[in-house]
């Protein structure tokens, strides 16, 4: 009956770190979404430095969530979202919308993807 | 490398606590899902170790999650032998009487040849002295000879319905001559 219950927490354990996973991911997905939105409406009217300010705000926040992001995702997976931040900050600085929009729109479909992989479905089980 | 080293020595730990965990067996003993899961360990906590771009939690959770369900289904079919058999099949006499069972050797899908090499690795070398011989759920050959038994027949609990089925089949087989 020991062996039951090193088998009852291991099983807590794996689905307790799953759930903490998932729902750390969707929350901060979430907010990097919203301020890349915001990024990009303050780009689009011109408001360089708003939209300079959001994104170095959007690219120090990440930076210090990378290491817990480290122990749940493959680290390329990470460091590409984190290059991509790094770039748009300076593509705001250097007022290139068109870059700018382009890089956002791909840093976007990453954490997408990062978020949508997480998620219980049935493509992401099978 | 300093981290490969590091992980190595992590994954070491949790592979021997995991098996450790499961029970003590040699791989001879298995049964079939035993040894699925111990391949499937071993492949799974070689990941980490290939690529360090793979989070540790990628072998340790899989790992944790399959020697849990591992314990869980021997404890259900300690418990139950219906789930037993489900999951490792019961054991099939395929000599009975000093008779090899054709019958019963193509369900396993053993031939006779194979039948015999079993036979010589127990140091037997004529099937005719034998009573019964069983090939049991982890796929080893148990032959009983007629003078280790007392009585007419064998008892075990798990046997008892493949006997049954065994005289049956010679009993349909004598009816149809």
């Amino acid at each position: 009956m020991k062996r039951g219950w090193i088998a009852a927490v291991m099983t807590a354990v794996s689905l307790a770190l799953g759930i903490f996973e998932y729902a750390y991911v969707e929350r901060n997905t979430a907010y990097y979404l919203a301020m890349l939105d915001d990024a990009d409406e303050k780009m689009k009217q011109n408001q360089v430095y708003d939209a300079q300010s959001v994104a170095e705000r959007l690219e120090h926040r990440y930076k210090n969530e990378i290491p817990l992001y480290d122990i749940f995702m493959y680290h390329t997976e990470v460091a590409d979202v984190s290059g991509h931040l790094v770039m748009l900050s300076k593509y705001a600085m250097a007022g290139d919308t068109a870059e700018f929009l382009a890089t956002s729109a791909l840093t976007r479909l990453e954490i997408e993807n990062i978020r949508y992989s997480r998620h219980l479905k049935i493509d992401n089980i099978l | 490398m300093l981290t490969t080293v590091i992980r190595t020595v992590l994954v070491y730990i949790i592979v021997t606590a995991a098996v450790r965990i499961m029970g003590k067996r040699q791989v001879s003993d298995m049964q079939t899902s035993e040894l699925v899961i111990t391949f499937i360990i071993s492949q799974v906590a070689a990941l980490p170790l290939e690529n360090v771009e793979r989070p540790l939690l990628i072998s340790i959770v899989p790992i944790m999650v399959m020697t849990a369900t591992e314990i869980a289904v021997s404890l259900l079919m300690m418990k139950n032998r219906r789930f037993r058999s489900l999951v490792c099949g019961h054991p099939i006499i395929v000599i009975k009487d000093g008779k090899i069972l054709d019958s019963q050797l193509r369900k396993l899908r053993i031939s006779r040849e194979d039948l015999y090499t079993l036979l010589r690795e127990q140091e037997i070398s004529d099937e005719k002295d034998i009573r019964y011989g069983i090939i049991e759920t982890n796929g080893t050959l148990s032959v009983l000879p007629g003078s280790s038994l007392s009585g007419n027949d064998i008892s075990s609990e798990d046997l008892k319905d493949e006997l049954a089925g065994v005289e049956k089949e010679k009993a349909e087989k004598g009816d149809a001559r």
